[in-house]
Formats: C-alpha cells, structure tokens, sequence
C-alpha cells in the first residue's frame, strides 16, 4: 500500500537534565545524527515542535548548528507537538510542497520549572491547581473506582517501562525499580506517586522525511491529527480516551491495519495511568483490560505487542516537544533492526500515539497516531 | 439590540453566589457546560448564563501533594457532577480524601478564584 511519506533518518539526544550542555549542544547531536542517518547534509525546511520555547527559539537554535536560514515554522500542541512537527513535515513532502524536510522537537524543562509543570493560571482549572499529574490522578482514581485497573497493575507499568529503559542509553532514568519501590514512592497526586510519573527533561529529537524514501526509509503507513472536543459530564470515558480512540481508528483506517497486527507500540506514557488509557484507546488491549495486559506479560519485550520498549516517558522522560520523535526514532531504529539490546526479534509493524491537553473541558488539545511499517 | 457581555453578567448580585457558580446553558439545545463558553460545543448556538449548584456527585478525585500558591501543604481537587447539569472542577475542604460517588456542597472560592466544596 502507498505511504503517506518516508523516515530517512532519525536522531535523539540523551534525555535528561541537560546540566552543562546547552540545547543547542543537544540539537547538534540529534538533527546532525538524523542528517547523517538519511546522508544528507541540508533540508529544503523545517517543522518544529515545542511546547515551552520562547518566540524565535527555534531558528536561534537552528542557527547555532549550522541550519540557519531555511524556513521554519514552530507548532505548539502540547505533548504531541514533536509528532505534530512531523505530521506536517510529513504532508509537506507528500503534497511536493517541499522536497526534504526536517522534523525538530525540542524543550529544556530542568532550568525552567523548580518542580513538576506548573499549571497554567490563564485556564479555569490550572488556577485551581489541576496540574497535570492530578489531572492524570483523576483518570486513575476513577479506573481504580470502576475495578478497571489495580494498584499493583499501574505499578506494572512502571516496573516494565523502567526495565526496557535500562537498555537505551539515551534514556534518564535507567536503574530499574521494584513493584514494591513505586508503591512506596511518595505520593504526588493519588493514587499517583513518584513513581508513576515521568521525570522532568531536557532533549531534543528529530527525523528527515521525504515522499518516497530509499531503501532504508522506513515507510509512515498513515498519520492522523485529532483535536478533542468537549470533555465534561456527557463524557463516559476519562479524560483522552474519547480523543486517542477516534485518531487510532482513522489511522488503522488509513493504513488498512488492525491494531492486533501491530508488533510494538510507542504511547504516551506521561503516567503510568496514561499507558493503560493509551492501549485500551489504541485497541492493543480490551477496554477496561489494559491494566491485566500488563500485569500478565502481554506488554513486554517478548509479548504480543512490546509497548514502549525504549522505556516511554517515564524511563526515557519526558522533553515535551521532543518526545514523540524521539518515539518515532525507537520504532524505526526496531523496524530497521538497529534497536541493540532493546531488539524485538519480529518488529515489522509498529504506532505511535501522542496525545496531550492542559485546556480545561476538552478531551485532549491534541493526538497525533502513526503507523510505520 | 447588543448582546449582553460575560463581564456585565457576572456583575449581577446573586445572594447565594457562594452556594453556586456561573456556568452557561444552551440557548437551543439546552446543554450545559461550567464553562463559561461562548457557543455551544455541541450545536454553535449561543450560550447563555446560567448558574449551577449547590449539590453533586463526585466523578473522581485526588489529594494533591504539590506545592500551590506558595503552600507545601497538601490539597485535595475533585471533578464534581453537579445535580443540575456541568462538570466542575472544585478545590474540596474536607480533613478526608472524597470518595468517588460521594456527594459535596458548593461554599465559595479560593483567593485565585477557583471553586470550592464541602461534604454534604
């Protein structure tokens, strides 16, 4: 079948608190990584997602690397703005609009925020305090609840990302943690503690497309963009649920797949809650079964869908506009066999899903899902 | 003819302006929201004032271990269906955590201007 476009070459930085280097040390490594990977040495534009950058970050970065002077456009879509960047970048070479094109996420949390996001006081339930942690909280206590997910069931996931994550060098977090550690670790919004949550980041990521590709591009089957629309007492799901079902099935659609043929999965795991939500939503695992597709294996590296086997965001944390690409970068490093010890022995067909919100009384701000082959 | 403003409606008196909160209702299909919206997210239509309160059921809720406005103190949030319709996110005062399917009483507001509730 036709793909919507290619994936000539991905990069990412180490992800992490940035310390010493400098965002634009961080870019140099990833775009000139991705240049390299699609042997290339300039593109025709640039998309760029970020969620925190300040008006013009984007091409001072650009400039510092070498790649001033070519058109760029930053888009903000909260966590799904590096695959937002890419989603466009990716119809810009499908349409002829440009030739070659750069996707470019990239954020620097560490020095920005003492601790966790603040909410954002312009929006009715920011100034309440709704940060996203609680705003994750609430989609857990309502599972919890319903006797849709267990205690020992979100853990899991932490337990399993936190595994696959010490096998990616690029990762932040790459000790291991114990079912009994995430139970224990302090409480930050319940039933969430630490340890259930993604760590604050600093990264940068980023992939060449083109319209076809040559022969080690890796396909993007499909690539749908959902806003959501209203979320308040009419809805019967939780928070993005509604948002990530409906981009999933137009992306299936798209791509003439189901999601039982898919290999291994890259969701958005901002909280252990989150990946649960996100399989369900993804049809990986039955409604209201996400938390004992876990728990029973089916999730692992060895399982019938691997689901997030760089370690997701609470491994590898959580840069917000850099996070989706560095998701793409996994899977097509695993669907080209380029994955090292993370490797899946069969990874032949591999999604995406970002979704991220902050706009209270909607299902989600944006979610971008894509297929890759 | 001029449509009346959000802000000339929220400067009307409302007696028990702590037991309920200004919301808007849809001025053709009737929906609801605790939003002050301007359209109707389900038809377009123009939405109109409305308040709701004092009671509901809460849909959820979490006690939240983050520092908030300038407080370590822990604090506790809870997505509140009200009786008459809209989904309100209001800061809970109660020495216990709500549970899911509890009911709570509107009773005011926080200094940021954000809605609170009580047991009922």
């Amino acid at each position: 079948m036709t793909a919507r476009f290619a994936i000539e070459g991905v990069g990412h930085s180490p992800f992490g608190k940035a310390g010493e280097r400098t965002l634009a040390s961080l870019a140099e490594g990833a775009v000139w990584d991705a240049l390299g990977d699609a042997e290339v040495d300039s593109v025709d534009a640039i998309y760029a997602g970020s969620v925190f950058a300040a008006p013009g970050a984007a091409q001072r970065l650009l400039s510092a690397i070498g790649l001033g002077g070519i058109p760029v456009v930053t888009i903000e879509n909260a966590c799904a703005s590096g695959t937002s960047a890419l989603h466009e970048a990716g119809e810009a070479v499908r349409t002829g609009r440009y030739e070659r094109v750069l996707a470019l996420g990239f954020e620097q949390l560490t020095s920005r925020f003492d601790g966790p996001i603040a909410p954002e006081p312009s929006d009715a339930e920011g100034r309440a305090g709704l940060a996203l942690p609680a705003l994750y909280a609430m989609a857990a206590s309502r599972y919890l609840h319903e006797g849709r997910v267990s205690r020992e069931q979100l853990a899991a996931v932490s337990v399993k990302n936190r595994g696959n994550g010490a096998a990616n060098p690029r990762a932040f977090l790459r000790d291991p943690v114990s079912a009994e550690q995430v139970c224990a670790s302090r409480p930050i919004a319940e039933p969430l503690r630490l340890l259930d949550c993604c760590p604050l980041s600093d990264g940068v990521a980023a992939a060449v497309v083109t319209a076809r590709g040559g022969s080690r591009a890796v396909r993007v089957l499909a690539s749908e963009h959902r806003a959501g629309g209203a979320w308040d007492h009419e809805s019967e799901r939780v928070w993005g649920y509604g948002l990530v079902e409906e981009t999933a099935r137009a992306t299936y659609e798209q791509a003439g797949i189901s999601p039982a043929d898919l290999d291994l999965a890259e969701v958005h795991d901002a909280f252990t809650i989150g990946e649960i939500v996100s399989i369900e939503a993804l049809g990986i695992a039955a409604e209201g079964e996400g938390g004992a597709f876990v728990q029973a294996g089916r999730a692992d590296l060895d399982g019938e869908c691997a689901v997030n086997p760089s370690g997701g965001l609470l491994s590898r944390g959580h840069p917000l506009g850099a996070t989706g690409l560095a998701q793409v970068a996994e899977v097509v490093w695993q669907l080209r066999g380029e994955a090292g010890a993370r490797q899946l022995a069969d990874a032949r067909l591999g999604v995406v899903e970002t979704m991220g919100g902050g706009v209270a009384g909607t299902d989600g701000n944006a979610c971008i899902v894509m297929v890759l082959a | 003819m001029f449509a009346r403003s959000a802000l000339e409606v929220a400067r009307t008196p409302d007696q028990r302006a702590d037991e309920s909160i200004e919301g808007r209702r849809c001025e053709r299909c009737r929906r609801t929201s605790a939003l002050p919206l301007v359209r109707c997210p389900r038809c377009r239509a123009p939405m109109n004032a409305a308040r709701f309160g004092p009671e509901g059921t809460v849909w959820s809720a979490t006690v939240v271990h983050l520092e908030r406005a300038g407080s370590p103190l822990p604090y506790q949030l809870a997505y509140l269906d009200l009786d008459d319709g809209a989904r309100l996110l209001v800061g809970v005062e109660a020495e216990a955590a709500a549970a899911v399917g509890s009911r709570l009483r509107l009773c005011g507001r926080t200094e940021a201007g954000a809605p609170t509730a009580v047991p009922a």
